[in-house]
């Protein structure tokens, strides 16, 4: 399994990698600090899975998840955000992520994380 | 004073502080409030740093809207909130329900008693989560003192003699734009070393805690 990280924090990325390598350790992770590198990376690996930041320099995970699905490419998005705005959520939801994790990142959000993509690859 | 990796762990914090504080923007103005990424820098008053923010004149000339709270204990300082009076109309407006108005372009003379007392309401709903997110981070009490709202007129020669006083300025700028009126604002956060080093120290932990 092939997942993409988006996050302009360097700490957000290495938490993410540290918790999910544990986890999924057969899984190739493609890590980027920006909605821009996110869309060039995701359009050259094609990852089964894009975990993303919303606010973001250049691109913003929004406008990212909506880019991909312009140009028809296949998202399975899981937004991690500090933006709890219920008019965010709804329109993420109208994007068809699979689900939106509020920061800040706790062990118990890094769990809902973890499970959520357990339960990706069983339904995959 | 400041490296790279405190700086940004420390914006991943006031991301989500400011993204909390945007969510009951939002809710008194009734519109989604757009944000953008956060810039933070440490001022030291006293080697003459000079602001230089991406902030189109915002903290430069002319009259501002200043909103000061003042908070204590263990980890104290100032925080300030600050946007351009020319859009306080606007705001105002858009928390009272009455934002019919996008061109119009109000001067700060136009200002009444009550707008002053909707902008102290909404600058104690912003500092308070911001300041009180900063007292959860260090596991701390913190007191609040009442917001005061002013209109100040800021010449180039006074900027730094509006943070007179101060040693050290956390200082992160953040716009957030409603649906209806873009309104840049910049927070402010005064402290003082001690203070500083505490959070510091704390963010270090964090950083610590995650190369173990």
């Amino acid at each position: 399994m092939k997942i993409l990280l988006a996050d302009d924090s360097a700490f957000i990325r290495k938490v993410l990698l540290k918790t999910l390598q544990t986890h999924f350790e057969t899984a190739e992770f493609i890590p980027c600090s920006n909605g821009q590198e996110a869309y060039d990376q995701f359009v050259e690996q094609k990852p089964d899975l894009l975990i993303t930041d919303l606010l973001m320099p250049v691109m913003t995970g929004q406008e990212l998840i909506q880019k991909l699905k312009d140009n028809g490419y296949d998202v399975n998005a899981i937004v991690i955000s500090a933006d709890i705005q219920s008019r965010t959520k709804d329109e993420l939801v109208a994007l068809g992520i699979i689900s939106l994790i509020n920061k800040p990142l706790t062990p118990d959000s890094l769990n809902v994380l973890v499970n959520l993509i357990r339960g990706y690859e069983n339904d995959k | 004073m400041i490296n790279d990796s405190q700086k940004d762990l420390l914006k991943e914090y006031i991301n989500v502080f400011v993204g909390k504080a945007a969510n009951m923007l939002s809710e008194m103005a009734n519109q989604r409030i757009l944000l953008r990424v956060p810039e933070i820098e440490i001022l030291n008053m006293q080697n003459d740093d000079k602001f230089s923010w991406p902030t189109d004149g915002l903290f430069s000339y002319g009259h501002i809207i200043s909103s000061s709270m003042k908070f204590g204990r263990d980890f104290s300082g100032r925080a300030l909130l600050i946007f351009p009076a020319s859009k306080a109309k606007l705001l105002v407006d858009a928390c009272l329900g009455e934002i019919d108005s996008d061109d119009l372009q109000p001067d700060s003379s136009q200002l009444a008693d009550t707008d002053f007392d909707v902008l102290k309401e909404i600058s104690n709903v912003i500092l308070n989560c911001v300041i009180g997110e900063f007292g959860n981070l260090l596991g701390v009490k913190l007191d609040f003192t009442l917001p005061d709202v002013e209109v100040v007129f800021v010449s180039e020669a006074e900027q730094q003699l509006y943070l007179k006083n101060s040693v050290h300025i956390l200082m992160f700028y953040t716009a957030f734009t409603l649906e209806k009126a873009k309104l840049d604002g910049v927070i402010l956060m005064v402290l003082g070393m001690n203070s500083l080093n505490m959070l510091l120290t704390k963010i270090d932990n964090i950083l610590g805690e995650l190369n173990d």
